[in-house]
């Protein structure tokens, strides 16, 4: 089993989006329920006397931590790959300057973004409103991109694909119990604040405070803290810190082939080799680019349903770091353009005597291909015919072959 | 008319908004976010409104240019989700009521310029740090990204730099 389940972004998006809804549903209705529906309670994190934000915000990053580093430790998905395509591309001085800003709208609003339409939801106009101001900021932010300035701001301290556990080069459970450990440290210091907080304000009314301490809070830190506990031990003995070095996701030549023939329009090939040698020959339907020029293609804002497929002059080490901004599946052709070079264009060895059926059929698309761009009819196969056609690879493929 | 004031236990509420993050994760490959949703209805908006502005904006334009709309992304879909959240969880807490949260200090006018003013703030914002408290911070924090940290710090570090000029709105 791989998770996540591609096809939801791919063949069943419509399902996809079903599940959008109903995971938004979910996320609306906790943050409701956590009282994040109301101005005063969050902004009461900034005064000190309710730090609800912070516990909830870290609960349920160590939860969520913890419950991913789990799964991709018992190899139901790939740690990198699925962080990479949540969040991991790191641009150090519009993120920190986008999050004091943001900080500062917070105080001011009373809201962040999610919240104010958690808001919105429960019937208060104010949240509406800053709902409001937060697209009329996103199009006032899109105007100013226009402005070099602000443009090379937008881009300044690209560190790419960042984590705290490459950055640190430990393995990624290390940082997740040291994240844990922090959390119930900042739980503890949280409750304390409060309780100051609380004897502060019960000295000026002079009243006996009703709301004495529950210890019913540190009890479910502690109860955190153990279930963050547990996670580890689950997770270290499959940890086994393979998941330091990010992997470049790779897409072997004879599935290209097949996309490329079966479904051209959900793959976008893009060679990166010089242009001498793609104006030689090249995969049908690919666009080449210099790695250096990866950014004009505006990757950021391209349609994700296409999976991009990069050709490298050899076997792929690294990918460029501006292909971790497009939204949808990045791969690297495995072995670069020699192992297309290999499966397309040196004509294949026909089976032997006794050959499989798929052996057969895999040889029989192999020499389709290999026809369709070299022009040289492949020896024929005696099985039954393949169900592949190349008719619209060799559409496709006008002027290429070597 | 007093609203109910009931939350969660903020431990419990956390973890359950974990699970749900989690959920997202595994299930769509995606976090959770609000920010990029509002990026999005911006240039609808704009599309309808003023298509020239979003002809000649290269950040606008590309995104309008998707061949199934700019609406047609599962951050829309999901922020739906958010608001269907919200009210069912007011509604089943009974508090689903119509007005305007405020502090004492403060009237209905100035709240709502303040509400624009701070929601204005995060949108440029969040356009900055490509994402916002939830898309960012949460889910970028979750799967432990170095940018997203320095975010979620900056966000804390930013809302009490400015709580000391805000404390008369929220008293």
């Amino acid at each position: 089993m791989s998770l996540p389940i591609e096809a939801l972004v791919l063949s069943q998006r419509e399902l996809g989006l079903v599940v959008a809804v109903v995971l938004g549903f979910g996320f609306g209705f906790v943050l409701e329920r956590a009282g994040f529906g109301r101005a005063t309670k969050l902004a009461a994190q900034f005064y000190l006397t309710d730090m609800t934000v912070l516990k909830v915000m870290f609960s349920a990053i160590v939860t969520a931590m913890g419950g991913l580093l789990v799964a991709a430790g018992l190899g139901l998905t790939d740690l990198s790959a699925i962080s990479l395509s949540i969040a991991g591309w790191t641009w150090l001085w519009p993120m920190l300057v986008g999050g004091f800003v943001l900080g500062a709208g917070f105080i001011i609003s009373g809201y962040c973004p999610g919240t104010c339409l958690v808001s919105a939801g429960s019937g208060n106009l104010d949240g509406l409103v800053a709902f409001a101001g937060v697209v009329v900021g996103s199009f006032v932010y899109n105007l100013l991109l226009a402005i070099p300035a602000v443009e090379t701001f937008h881009t300044s301290g690209e560190l790419g694909a960042m984590f705290l556990y490459e950055l640190i080069g430990v393995p990624a459970p290390v940082v997740g119990v040291a994240v844990a450990i922090m959390a119930i440290g900042a739980f503890v210091g949280a409750e304390k604040i409060e309780a100051i907080m609380r004897r502060r304000r019960a000295a000026e009314t002079e009243a006996v405070s009703a709301d004495e301490p529950r210890p019913r809070r540190i009890a479910f830190a502690t109860f955190l803290a153990l279930a963050g506990l547990a996670v580890v031990l689950l997770v270290l003995p499959h940890g086994s810190g393979a998941q330091t070095a990010p992997v470049v996701k790779t897409i072997g030549a004879e599935e290209l082939a097949k996309r490329l023939v079966d479904e051209p329009w959900r793959v976008r090939v893009i060679d990166l080799r010089p242009a001498a040698e793609y104006a030689a020959s090249r995969v049908p339907g690919s666009e080449r680019a210099e790695a250096s020029g990866l950014a004009a293609l505006e990757l950021e804002y391209a349609d994700p349903s296409r999976e991009i497929v990069v050709i490298t002059p050899s076997a792929p080490r690294d990918l460029p770091a501006a292909l971790a901004a497009y939204r949808g599946e990045v791969r690297a052709l495995d072995g670069g353009w020699p192992a297309w070079k290999a499966f397309a264009l040196d004509a294949p060895q026909p089976p032997a005597e006794d050959a499989t059926a798929t052996e057969r059929d895999r040889y029989a698309f192999r020499g389709a291909i290999n026809a369709s761009l070299t022009g040289q009819k492949t020896a024929p196969v005696a099985s039954a015919p393949t169900t592949v056609r190349v008719q619209r690879e060799k559409q496709k493929g006008g002027g290429c072959g070597a | 008319m007093e609203r109910s004031e009931k939350f969660w236990n903020p431990y419990l509420a956390g973890m359950a908004l974990g699970l749900v993050l989690l959920a997202t994760f595994l299930v769509m490959g995606r976090g959770l976010g609000a920010s990029g949703a509002a990026n999005r209805l911006s240039i609808a908006v704009a599309q309808t409104v003023a298509p020239s502005v979003v002809a000649s904006s290269r950040p606008m334009a590309a995104l309008a240019r998707e061949r199934r709309g700019v609406l047609d992304d599962w951050l829309v879909f999901e922020i739906l989700g958010v608001l269907l959240g919200g009210a069912f969880g007011a509604y089943t807490a009974g508090r689903l009521q119509f007005g305007v949260i405020r502090g004492a200090g403060v009237g209905v006018a100035s709240r709502l310029g303040f509400a624009f003013a701070g929601g204005a703030l995060m949108g440029m914002a969040a356009r900055a740090a490509r994402g916002c408290t939830s898309g960012q911070g949460l889910s970028g924090g979750a799967v432990l990204s170095v940018g997203a940290w320095v975010f979620m710090m900056a966000v804390f570090a930013g809302g009490y730099a400015f709580a000391w000029f805000m404390r008369r709105q929220w008293r």
